[in-house]
């Protein structure tokens, strides 16, 4: 009974570790500049074609691929920024302006992706990363590829918010995301920690991207097929929450995966439908709860701290002193 | 210290502040006061280059900072309490105050500062994971003056610091900012709506009606001038 | 929007050459075909409207709108693919001939049989466009244009004179929807297909780029917009066809993506050097306009502010 329930979890845990990679850097990117980036899936499709190149230089060499497509990815979100967005937000445009602005952005990558991959003969090309099986586990195998996504997942995550707990760096991007105007005359140098934001952002659309495209085809459309996908994790994180993004990419890999068997095993649902899902995912959320289902602007450290203390002898919240 | 002179400032192409001249000494204390939309705010985010100067010019300390971006006015040791969002709200007590210190290089001076600063306003010691957005309005304002403290400011200007707080709590806050001027030997330049109160503590104001420079003169000066009172400061002032 | 009514399979190849044998045997089904073609085209877009409209007018952040529609586009597109039975699937609909295709059996072979029907089929969609053009230009000089425009402008200041806001935006976008769904009709019975593929996000931006070149929310600057984004596109394909006899390695496709790329290249330049266009928005003309027009009328009431006496009408313009 069941047999395909096994393959189909890990599938999700697979899809679902490469959006909690990439969604983080989207969720970056609207914490601190809040801007709705729609070109941010576009370094997913730059990250697959780095690592297509990188490994027929490197194969197997998962360090040097992963880097490369990681340092491409931020160079080139960083002279998006310069070129494109900074502008832009110097002159505090509204936000119609900017989305409409990284829908150019995305339109003019994605095509000279298209432009390239014709011309080079890759419009669909493969990684050089062999793909072996690690562990069966009822009839199912957990093959390298789902290891390494998992793992990268959880340790980007780490980083990440050991970065933003710990460094000043980090410290005051939460506090251009927090108070923008207050940073500037606090003395913190804005323009140089939106580049390092922008850096992360780019840089982990990519390496997502790379590890994507060693488990599936890479194609020009790779990163805006996802699109939507991210969309619907960073909207069930409430946009800014780094915790809720980690949630969201989950649920949207289950709901992609094991959700989707479960309504074709037993529905009789085509699978030509599975974009849907998030769709519909999006659609409730926005409708419902605007704000996310995590609560935003907490990171996943003050998180477990309160849980912590709720579990230990104080079980309350220290509450605003009334005056 | 710092000196203004015949500015015209304002946001986009509106002028509000018209022809301001205005000098502070090293060690005063000044009170800005005047009535609602007189341009206090606008004048003294002019000063940390948050507005359009059209004319006009502003040295501080004998550097010319007319038009600098605020990021490099901030550098210049010159600390300011914003009247509304002065704190970081999503980030703990502690990193507010780090934070606010970002632009001292030397770690033991910026250790050196926060203990002072934590000496102030001991309630900030005793909560420094508390995220700032959660602590309440009193303690939000102490927490906004430490964190600009944090950055070893020769001038502090504060606007209206004590709005929106309980009587008993906003003379608790003002006797603090005597105490900084004194032991921090910082110079003051404060914005008051209780002009009397702001007065009492100022040894010299600035009366200013809308954008342009009333009266200046030492407080005596100004409650002694009956006329100024009764038009621009409301009768229960004196 | 299709209008295929054959009983069985509409899909297959036969199917395909009897709806074209059928179109050139009998004029008036043809063109009644293609008259309740249009008119259910125009139901079923402004249908869609209505039903995009819902969500996307109760979301809280301003883009979330643009992601609803988004949304809402490739879920459409993704049902059709998929379900074989509404416009057979992803492959689509061929075999559909403009109605005036049984023109071609009055002239003998050669290019006139051909250019004839498409010819004046052309006019009438240039005849219809004008159409939707005055219609849209009445829309915008009318009181109910200012009313849209003071919607946009300040939503809150509108419900606070007892505008229903989320009606008239439900109102707009149905009328945008329609005449979306006419144009597709009109372009299938143009090129004779109909399959999902074709209406891809990117046409979506061209018509963008068309709109924010021309100007926002200009009519007259639309034209001009879409006739300079058409034009390129022509023009590359022309190109394209002229530069592959010159140079044989050229890949045809690369015309179609630089194309893209250029559109894209435009829309950020506005954005960046000039948001308002080529024709920045104009004031609406209405009688509101004129009656508080104080140089020209000075029997109006007496002013507060006479300063504020011409821009009354234009208020709404911003």
């Amino acid at each position: 009974m069941l047999e395909w329930l096994a393959g189909s979890i890990l599938l999700s845990l697979f899809n679902g570790s490469i959006y909690v990679v990439v969604s983080l850097g989207l969720t970056l990117t609207l914490a601190v500049v809040k801007l709705p980036n729609f070109a941010h899936a576009e370094f997913l499709t730059i990250g697959g074609y780095v690592g297509v190149i990188v490994s027929s230089a490197y194969p197997d060499n998962l360090l040097v691929i992963g880097a490369a497509a990681f340092l491409f990815c931020a160079a080139i979100a960083l002279a998006v920024h310069r070129v494109a967005f900074k502008p832009l937000m110097d002159r505090k445009v509204s936000i119609y302006i900017l989305v409409l602005a990284s829908f150019a952005v995305a339109q003019f990558i994605r095509y000279g992706v298209f432009s390239w991959a014709s011309v080079a003969g890759v419009l669909s090309a493969t990684q050089n990363i062999k793909v072996y099986s690690l562990a069966t586990l009822y009839n199912t195998e957990l093959t390298n590829v789902y290891a390494l996504a998992i793992v990268l997942a959880i340790l980007i995550s780490v980083l990440l918010e050991l970065f933003l707990k710990l460094t000043t760096m980090g410290k005051s991007m939460r506090a251009i995301a927090s108070n923008f105007d207050l940073a500037r005359i606090s003395g913190i140098n804005v323009p140089r920690v939106v580049d390092v934001m922008w850096i992360i952002a780019g840089g982990l659309g990519g390496l997502g991207g790379m590890v994507f495209g060693i488990y599936t085809t890479v194609t020009p459309v790779l990163g805006f097929n996802t699109l939507l996908d991210i969309f619907a994790v960073v909207i069930i994180a409430g946009l800014t929450s780094f915790t809720g993004t980690i949630i969201g990419g989950y649920i949207v890999g289950f709901s992609q995966n094991t959700l989707m068997d479960f309504l074709h095993y037993y529905f009789d649902v085509s699978f030509g439908y599975q974009p849907l899902l998030p769709f519909a995912l999006i659609i409730i959320i926005l409708l419902l709860k605007p704000t996310g289902l995590a609560p935003s602007s907490q990171t996943g450290l003050s998180l477990i701290r309160r849980f912590a203390r709720r579990s230990s002898s104080n079980p309350k919240e220290p509450e605003p002193p009334k005056e | 210290m710092l000196e203004i002179r015949n500015l015209i400032s304002g946001y986009g192409k509106l002028a509000i502040i018209q022809d301001v001249s205005f000098k502070v000494d090293e060690g005063d204390f000044v009170a800005l006061v005047g009535p609602n939309g007189s341009g206090k705010s606008t004048l003294v985010k002019s000063i940390l280059g948050l507005t359009n100067i059209f004319e006009g010019s502003i040295t501080f300390q004998g550097t010319n900072i007319t038009r600098w971006k605020p990021e490099k006015i901030a550098k210049m040791k010159l600390g300011y309490v914003p009247q509304l969002a002065n704190v970081f709200p999503d980030l703990t007590v502690s990193e507010n105050l780090e934070l606010g210190g970002v632009t001292i290089r030397d770690e033991d001076q910026r250790r050196h500062l926060r203990d002072r600063v934590v000496e102030l306003f001991p309630i900030l010691k005793s909560r420094p994971r508390q995220r700032a957005g959660l602590l309440s309005g009193g303690e939000r304002q102490m927490l906004a003056v430490g964190r600009a403290l944090m950055a070893e400011p020769r001038l502090l200007i504060l606007d209206e610091p004590t709005a929106a707080l309980a009587p008993i709590v906003a003379e608790q806050l003002l006797q603090r900012l005597v105490e900084i001027r004194e032991k921090m030997n910082v110079t003051i330049v404060l914005v008051e709506q209780n002009a009397r109160k702001a007065l009492s503590l100022a040894n010299r104001g600035l009366v200013l009606v809308q954008g342009k420079s009333a009266f200046q003169g030492t407080p005596d000066q100004i409650s002694q001038d009956k006329d100024i009172i009764r038009l621009f400061l409301g009768e229960l002032a004196i | 929007m299709l209008s295929g009514t054959a009983v069985g399979n509409i899909c297959n190849v036969s199917a395909m050459l009897s709806r074209e044998s059928i179109a050139l045997a009998y004029p008036a089904i043809s063109v009644s075909v293609w008259v309740i073609g249009l008119a259910f085209a125009m139901l079923a877009g402004g249908i869609m409207g209505l039903v995009v409209s819902y969500p996307a007018l109760r979301v809280k952040e301003e883009w979330f709108l643009s992601m609803i529609l988004l949304v809402g586009g490739e879920t459409f597109r993704i049902v059709v693919t998929n379900t074989p039975q509404i416009g057979c699937g992803f492959n689509g609909l061929a075999g559909i001939t403009t109605p005036f295709y049984w023109l071609s059996s009055y002239f003998p072979s050669g290019p006139l049989q051909a250019e004839v029907p498409t010819g004046l089929y052309a006019a009438v969609i240039v005849a219809l466009a004008l159409g939707c053009f005055v219609f849209a230009q009445k829309i915008c000089n009318s009181p109910y244009g200012r009313l849209l425009k003071s919607i946009r402008d300040d939503k809150v200041a509108a419900e606070s004179l007892a505008k229903d806001v989320s009606r008239v935006r439900k109102q707009i976008m149905v009328i945008g929807s329609v005449m979306a769904g006419l144009a597709g009709a009109l372009y299938v019975y143009y090129i004779g297909v109909a399959t999902p593929e074709d209406y891809i996000p990117a046409l979506t931006f061209s018509i963008w780029v068309m709109m924010i070149l021309g100007g926002f929310a200009n009519n007259r600057g639309l034209l001009v917009g879409t006739f300079v984004i058409t034009m390129l596109d022509r023009g590359s394909l022309v190109s394209g066809i002229l530069l592959q006899s010159y140079l044989a390695n050229l890949n045809p496709n690369l015309i179609v993506y630089g194309r893209y790329m250029v559109e894209a290249v435009i829309l950020l330049l506005l954005l960046v050097f000039r948001q308002k266009g080529i024709f920045p928005e104009t004031r609406i003309k209405t009688k509101a306009y004129t009656l508080f027009d104080f140089k020209k009328n000075n029997n109006a009431e007496p002013s507060n502010s006479p300063g504020e006496g011409p821009q009354t009408g234009g208020a709404a313009s911003g």
